[in-house]
């Protein structure tokens, strides 16, 4: 039975990684067929508008003059401080430099999933700020908040771990995660699947703290608050680097891991997030800000199949990270 | 892996840190070229490829030489590119990058069009190279900005030669949608 040459054989003969056989097998359906031939040849043409835009920005494009010498200055400092071998210092202690705290904090392979430490963020002014909001607003929500999490659910009360709504007692692990969310923003999530279906939206909060950025009556943007498993954390800082966003993290348990980050993100950028969110954690669950007119804002279950209809430019993301 | 590099990474491991100056010469442009493409910001580019060496070089002695120094050095950059926290900021444009760095903007004196035409789809393709998901443009950029085979793909991105190749398929018939696309808005 004869193979048939499928477009990816022909990508893969024009990168010239084919067997002797399957390059011959191509070269005979090149000749044969003219469509293989518009696909061979729009490959080639594509390879040379990149190869072009490559060269130009080579040739246009260059590293400032002094950038080898400031590197070696660099490795000079670190090998008299360091040794090449040895992370100590001449005198035995310990040095840690920007390098070493990047090994610690950057071990991180393409395909390892482990988790970022935070032991090399440098927290910019905005991110201190971000995090004294985020401080004063779970203060305030804490002492204002009317009713306390309930563990069993009181009547007519549902309680809702991770989205779902449960009358049953909440489990120690359960438990855990309730109380994660109260430490991260202060509200009782208390609403139906990430379909959006049943249950009661969050009471409003009563802080002007929780308050964002934009009013809510402002439309041009949301707030969507996103629970997750925290093993897909590396996903998540991997998806928002390559976009050039800043991922701040105001929230850290006791142990330094890290349980919110914050991205203010473009639509376009958080609907394609959310893509990929479902399939690294199809279990996530999401909530928005109601948008009501009022004076705080408050945390609805929301419809994720619905969400490149959800309206304004620019949206707030916070992803709590939840250990399942 | 050249026996000439061999020969400077035995130095360098030996004590002699003045000799990776030659692997930083060799390999600084191509990195730099290559992460701008994926990276799409040229300040970011530099960042990154001076963060690399400094760290390939404080790494030295755990290099295998399984591999290429430039394979693993281009780990170590994607590593350091995704482990980093960037501000979100307009990422800087060919021209600002090259003001900031002390070079004058392009020439277009002499051939005005020709420039423009190059610069211009200099833009359209990182335009639709940025419209790609990450994956797709690492193996876009591995393969026809670095010229990597797919072994040395496979290895770095840690992947069956398998998936490098059908994925490369599926990224280059996305890049040529969303250049067609880009074109088309232009």
């Amino acid at each position: 039975m004869s193979k048939i040459v499928t477009p990816e054989m022909v990508s893969a003969f024009v990168d010239g990684e084919l067997s002797p056989e399957d390059n011959l097998l191509v070269e005979n359906a090149l000749l044969a067929d003219s469509a293989l031939r518009d696909i061979a040849e729009g490959y080639q043409m594509l390879r040379s508008s990149l190869h072009s835009s490559s060269e130009y920005v080579a040739s246009t494009v260059q590293l400032p003059q002094q950038f080898t010498s400031n590197i070696m200055e660099k490795i000079q400092r670190l090998s008299e401080a360091v040794g090449p071998d040895d992370h100590h210092s001449k005198s035995g202690s310990p040095v840690v430099d920007r390098v070493q705290l990047a090994d610690q904090a950057s071990d991180f392979s393409v395909a390892n999933s482990k988790r970022l430490t935070t032991m090399s963020s440098v927290y910019s002014i905005r991110t201190l700020v971000e995090v004294l909001v985020a401080t004063v607003a779970v203060v305030l929500i804490v002492l204002n908040w009317p009713t306390p999490i309930s563990e069993s659910g009181g009547a007519g009360q549902s309680v809702v771990n991770n989205g779902v709504i449960s009358n049953d007692p909440v489990s120690d692990r359960k438990q855990s995660d309730v109380q994660m969310l109260s430490v991260c923003d202060g509200k009782t999530v208390r609403g139906g699947s990430k379909n959006g279906g049943g249950g009661n939206p969050i009471s409003p909060s009563k802080t002007k703290a929780s308050k964002t950025k934009t009013d809510v009556s402002d439309q041009s943007s949301r707030e969507f608050s996103i629970f997750v498993d925290e093993s897909v954390r590396p996903k998540i800082d991997r998806f928002w680097i390559m976009k050039s966003y800043e991922v701040s993290s105001p929230q850290q348990e006791p142990d330094g891991r890290v349980n919110m980050l914050l991205i203010d993100a473009k639509k376009t950028d958080a609907v394609k997030f959310f893509g990929d969110l479902e399939k690294w954690d199809p279990d996530f669950k999401c909530y928005q800000d109601s948008g009501k007119r009022t004076n705080a804002s408050w945390l609805a279950p929301f419809d994720v199949s619905k969400i490149s209809e959800a309206e304004g430019d620019f949206w707030k993301l916070r992803i709590v990270l939840i250990s399942k | 892996m050249s026996k000439e590099e061999a020969r400077i990474i035995e130095q360098v491991v030996n004590g002699n840190a003045a000799a990776f100056e030659a692997l930083v010469e060799s390999y600084q442009s191509r990195l730099f070229n290559s992460l701008i493409h994926s990276l799409g910001c040229p300040e970011e580019a530099e960042d990154v490829v001076q963060e690399a060496f400094v760290k390939a070089f404080s790494k030295l002695k755990t290099f295998k030489q399984n591999s290429s120094f430039y394979t693993w050095l281009y780990r170590i950059a994607i590593n350091i590119a995704i482990s980093r926290h960037r501000r979100k900021k307009p990422k800087s444009s060919l021209d600002e990058y090259r003001m900031s760095v002390g070079h004058e903007p392009v020439d277009e004196s002499n051939h005005p069009s020709k420039n423009l035409d190059l610069e211009e789809r200099a833009a359209q393709v990182q335009a639709a190279l940025e419209l790609l998901s990450e994956q797709h443009r690492a193996i876009i950029v591995l393969r026809e900005i670095d010229e990597l085979d797919y072994e040395a793909i496979s290895e770095l991105l840690d992947l069956p030669v398998g998936t490098v190749r059908s994925r490369l398929h599926r990224a280059r018939n996305q890049l040529r949608t969303y250049l067609e696309q880009v074109v088309i808005e232009k």
